[in-house]
């Protein structure tokens, strides 16, 4: 099943993200943005314990991308493997496994909120994320 | 999808989105576009994009999109929108996640067929001493407290500590500082993201150009401007790098919640704002002030990384002095026509006319210098502001834009093969990988020298010289 699939833009990078349910949805996102940004990783290990707090799923998905660059920027770190500690449509704990990186290959500033609506169709949940790059 | 049929001609250059359009517009959208190009303008969301920037609480006049306008993500890329100073809106998003990105143009006092036997060394010496910032930042890490000191005195705090002269002060927009800025609001993520990130040139369009003045249309702007016939010039594009990418997100996220407050309903969250006198809204403006102080800082740090290299090289010592230094993604307060405005430019730089108060004192006779980048391998422009760009809040285009996707540009050509291009024109390119060439090739860009005649020929600038690339460096 296709996890994400690039969408054509001007500018910068949309990926439509696919998943079964949710938490496939939230994982896919976090694999997509890993692969994008095309870390060239260290043998270190690192973990972290993420929270975000939103108004709604939608706006959860993208809060939760943008503290994971964020995040990732500030320890040089990549992230591939993702734990749920604690998840609802308004609220997100998970713990993060992932690498020390040397440097990215590509640069993503942020996620926008731009047409970033999660809906389902065909039982699967789905959603378009336009990254500023 | 808008449409052909949607919108109606106003003269040979503007075109109008009417405000009975979409529901919620509050003023009409005007575009700047020649018959040539307007074939293009409805192959994206930008016309969509500008009639949702119509609905922005009390906006003025018009929401505008410059001639080089281009698929954003809230607003268009090439987006105006003046609103009412001191209540109404500001918007992040019509500032963008590159707070302050921007052009710096450095000349220099020689001819540039005389350097022409050291400028693979040049190059490549800028490539070393610039990193691109990615994951792999300057070695040296600013503390916190030095951070602060930065965003809150920008070029003006690195030149007292003697990282530049003083007329990078006098020949920058604002001097290189914006006073408004305050440190206690930007986040300590948003700190830590520029400890390594100040003097670092970033990805995607951001480049280092040594360029060649070619042509001059203006003798005596030129003049004014220190700019002659055949002389060697730099070129910086970037601007306040992950730092001002965070201050962008920390902002956008709270105001998504803030709007509700103010019964703001927008058709696009990424347009989210408050008005300008409430607390979040100054809150976000002395920290956007905080990011454009850092962009000018970073731009001041490389500006002094490659004078270095220029003097070691060639033994020059007059070396690298400021032209002019201009953002293109920026919230101003701006009085026009009597009244005070908030101007958010979003891919748009701003010209003021001969005789404004905030044109340097050596440029006012003339105008505004406007730097305006071309696409890799392309040339360059300079451009002065004009009498008659009070019709877009004194507002002009910033570049090229794109005219095609990464995706798409990835299929039409490979890094190596636009690195061979470039070649065959006489044209170095030095850069860490070859990775993102491809994405930003000339092919993937509107045409920079019709994009400039519609610009003039509306009456947006005018133009000044045209410079010629040499060398293109760029982050990765």
């Amino acid at each position: 099943m296709e996890k994400y699939k690039e969408i054509e833009h001007t500018a910068d990078l949309e990926l439509k993200i696919y998943g079964k349910d949710k938490k496939e949805l939230f994982k896919n996102a976090l694999l997509a943005l890993n692969n994008k940004l095309e870390p060239k990783t260290k043998e270190e290990k690192t973990k972290r314990i993420i929270k975000v707090e939103s108004e709604d799923l939608s706006t959860l998905l993208v809060d939760f991308l943008n503290e994971v660059i964020s995040l990732g920027a500030v320890k040089n770190e990549t992230y591939n493997e993702i734990k749920f500690i604690d998840f609802t449509d308004k609220r997100l704990e998970v713990k993060l496994k992932g690498k020390k990186v040397k440097s990215f290959r590509n640069e993503i500033k942020a996620t926008s909120y731009h047409k970033a609506e999660i809906k389902k169709k065909e039982k699967r949940y789905q959603i378009n994320i336009i990254f500023d790059i | 999808m808008i449409s052909k049929k949607n919108i109606r001609q106003i003269s040979p250059w503007i075109w109008e989105i009417p405000k009975k359009y979409k529901k919620g517009m509050k003023v009409p959208g005007r575009f700047y576009s020649s018959e040539d190009m307007i074939k293009n303008a409805f192959d994206d969301r930008s016309l969509e994009q500008l009639s949702n920037i119509c609905t922005l609480p009390r906006i003025q006049k018009y929401g505008l999109a410059m001639p080089d306008f281009h698929q954003g993500y809230g607003f268009p890329i090439g987006g105006v929108a003046a609103t009412k100073y001191p209540n109404g809106v500001i918007s992040p998003g019509g500032v963008g996640y590159d707070i302050s990105c921007s052009i710096r143009l450095l000349k220099s006092s020689l001819e540039a067929d005389k350097i022409e036997k050291y400028l693979d060394k040049l190059a490549q010496g800028f490539n070393n001493v610039v990193p691109s910032g990615l994951g792999k930042g300057r070695s040296k890490k600013f503390t916190i407290g030095e951070i602060e000191k930065i965003i809150e005195g920008g070029s003006q705090f690195l030149v007292e500590q003697g990282k530049g002269r003083k007329e990078d002060l006098v020949n920058c927009e604002e001097n290189g500082r914006l006073s408004e800025a305050s440190a206690a609001k930007v986040s300590k993520r948003a700190k830590e993201r520029g400890r390594d990130q100040a003097g670092t040139l970033g990805s995607g369009n951001h480049f280092l150009e040594i360029q060649k003045v070619d042509q001059i249309f203006d003798e005596g702007a030129a003049e004014a401007f220190g700019l002659f016939k055949g002389q060697a010039v730099v070129m910086v594009h970037t601007g306040s790098r992950g730092l001002g990418h965070q201050i962008a997100t920390d902002y956008i996220k709270l105001m998504l919640n803030k709007m509700k407050k103010y019964n703001i309903n927008l058709p696009d969250k990424e347009l989210n704002c408050v008005p300008f006198n409430s607390e979040e809204g100054q809150s976000y403006y002395k920290a956007m002030c905080c990011g454009a102080n850092f962009s000018w800082a970073n731009k001041q740090i490389i500006t002094e990384e490659i004078r270095d290299v220029w003097k070691k090289i060639l033994g020059n010592e007059e070396g690298l002095s400021l032209v002019y230094d201009v953002a293109h993604n920026i919230a101003k307060i701006e009085e026009h026509e009597g009244e005070k405005l908030i101007v958010h430019r979003k891919g748009a730089t701003r010209a003021f006319p001969p005789g404004h108060k905030d044109v340097p004192e050596k440029y006012r006779k003339v105008g505004k210098p406007v730097l305006i980048p071309g696409s890799m391998g392309t040339s360059s422009y300079v451009l002065k502001g004009v009498n008659s760009a009070k019709q877009s809040f004194y507002s002009t285009c910033h570049g090229a834009g794109r005219s095609m996707s990464r995706t798409q540009a990835k299929k039409e050509t490979s890094g190596a093969k636009v690195k061979e291009d470039l070649k065959r024109k006489g044209i170095i390119l030095k850069s860490h990988s070859l990775k993102g060439i491809a994405e930003e090739a000339s092919l993937a860009y509107k045409n920079i020298d019709k994009v400039v005649e519609a610009v003039c020929d509306a009456g947006l600038s005018k133009k000044v010289v045209k410079l010629k690339p040499l060398a293109v460096i760029k982050g990765e």
